[in-house]
């Protein structure tokens, strides 16, 4: 993968506290400094696709 | 035992010839325990006295004619995210460090029907995902073949016992990579199973859509056994499959005439960097596919990226999910290495999850289509042999798409199987991947390729206590 790029550090903080995680100051200087991994994951998985592509919220043994 | 460690199938006829007590071999694999667990760590409860308990019913069972099959008297362990009625059960945390189940994981129940001899629980990384770790009220469990070393994880105990001799077989858990990791690491056989072929129920939850039960041990043989124990419909697990389950024992073979391998050479040779003598290793295992009877063509999947992108997404939110209430009172007592991967599903969204979870149909469908062809595909188990503790960071598994995680996504079956040696001394590995419920043809390739080769001659030299 290519040098991901750092999430937004006041967002990256808004977030964590949205989740009720009370995170040191040194905790949240790593955290941000991995965020680019999330970033990357979350610009394939949002990748254009049909509307009608449909989640695989369970595992089917045959296609349908 | 000392010096020669029988597998479960060679320790199976031995038991019901009656030539081995399976008193005599619980005591050895004890013995074992307490002579090189000390340095090695791979135990976190030892049940000498229920394991002696056990293994005295069986031998009085199986002289009575009363004979369970194959695996009564065997003696194996379990991961210790596994729940056992009123033994403890911690998942390697500090969280459930006084945890006592009431009741038995359904996989734990039917080995234990099966007649096996549970020696104790095992170490794994904390909550199946936090490890290697220092910073827990246990160590981690270190590899035999060189103890400055990682097993592998998450069932690190698992791989790290069997390989010692120090149960024939244990349980593991998969959810990206944790029964096939230290398997290869620690140079034994493990076989994620298909999703839903092994309950889940009792098993303590990594990543409810991802999460995979099934069983390792020395060799492939042995992972068929102790699989038929284990898989089955179970109504107390809302994945559970219900399909037939074959022999998986009677359809192991020797050769792969007409068996159609697909190698998936785009992933280690592109889509990630692998060790050249990972390359050497692999190159010279589809030879040995070729010899007996296979045809080896390429096969192109989507890139590893994509797999590992939908993967991490659904694996740390639903572990975050998971924890989230522990999270916000005991966030600190959680090893860094657990708190701080699963603490990064708080910066995902709801619609990141979902679009993960269309990806993962997308790509189990391009998988589908592109496998049309063959029977089963290979690639390298991991890019390279065990790193040292000293090497091994938190944030490792971020940098390159991990080569285990396509079927975590896709549900298949996969066999790992050791490939030989790095020149370090440390054991390399395959996976052997099947069509969704085609394990048994999985296991088939996996011992075929293992009986004509010679790597199950070489167990690592363990220190002393």
């Amino acid at each position: 993968m290519s040098d991901p790029k750092l999430m937004d550090r006041a967002e990256l903080e808004a977030r964590f506290a949205r989740a009720g995680l009370t995170l040191s100051k040194a905790q949240l200087d790593e955290l941000h400094g991995v965020s680019g991994y999330l970033q990357q994951w979350v610009d394939i998985v949002n990748a254009p696709r049909e509307m009608a592509a449909e989640p695989a919220t369970i595992f089917a043994r045959e296609p349908t | 035992m000392s010096s020669e460690i029988p597998s479960i199938a060679e320790a199976s006829r031995l038991i019901q010839s009656k030539a081995l007590s399976p008193v005599t071999l619980a005591e050895q694999c004890l013995e074992r325990i307490r002579t090189y667990d000390g340095k090695l760590n791979a135990f976190l409860l030892v049940c000498e006295k229920e394991a002696l308990a056990q293994a005295r019913q069986a031998e009085k069972d199986i002289a009575a004619g009363r004979s369970k099959g194959p695996l009564h008297g065997i003696p194996i362990a379990h991961k210790d995210i596994y729940s056992t009625k009123g033994i403890r059960t911690t998942a390697h945390s500090k969280i459930l460090a006084d945890h006592v189940p009431k009741e038995d994981a359904t996989t734990v129940r039917k080995l234990a029907e099966a007649g096996t001899v549970m020696l104790g629980k095992l170490a794994t990384h904390e909550f199946a995902m936090g490890g290697p770790s220092f910073d827990l009220p246990w160590p981690p469990a270190r590899n035999p073949w060189n103890y400055d070393h990682v097993t592998g994880g998450s069932s690190s105990g698992t791989g790290a016992a069997i390989a010692a001799g120090m149960t024939l077989g244990g349980t593991g858990s998969d959810t990206g990579g944790s029964i096939r990791n230290p398997s290869a690491w620690c140079g034994v056989s493990g076989i994620k199973p298909t999703y839903g072929l092994c309950s889940r129920a009792g098993v303590f939850p990594l990543s409810y859509s991802l999460d995979h039960t099934g069983p390792m041990a020395w060799t492939v043989e042995d992972c068929a056994l102790l699989l038929q124990a284990m898989a089955g419909h179970d109504p107390r697990d809302p994945a559970s499959a219900s399909v037939p389950i074959p022999d998986y024992h009677s359809l192991l073979r020797t050769d792969l005439k007409g068996v159609r391998v697909g190698l998936i050479r785009h992933f280690h040779e592109q889509d990630t960097k692998i060790d050249p003598e990972m390359q050497k290793s692999l190159d010279a295992a589809l030879g040995v596919l070729r010899d007996l009877g296979a045809t080896i063509t390429d096969v192109r999947l989507p890139p590893l990226s994509q797999f590992a992108a939908c993967c991490y997404i659904i694996l740390l939110t639903e572990a975050f999910v998971v924890h989230s209430t522990e999270f916000k009172a005991r966030f600190n007592d959680y090893c860094e290495n657990f708190r701080d991967r699963a603490a990064l599903a708080a910066l995902l969204s709801g619609p990141d999850y979902l679009q993960a979870q269309r990806l993962r149909r997308q790509l189990t469908d391009e998988v589908r289509a592109a496998t049309t062809g063959v029977d089963v595909l290979v690639t390298a188990a991991l890019p390279g042999p065990a790193p040292t503790f000293a090497a091994s960071n938190k944030w490792a598994m971020f940098k390159q798409p991990p080569l285990p995680m396509p079927c975590n996504v896709t549900g298949q079956p996969v066999t790992t199987v050791c490939t030989g040696f790095h020149s370090s001394g440390l054991p390399l590995a395959m996976q052997v991947i099947g069509h969704p419920f085609q394990d048994a043809t999985t296991l088939a390739v996996a011992h075929a390729y293992q009986k004509a080769t010679p790597w199950r001659a070489k167990r690592p030299v363990l220190k002393a206590t």
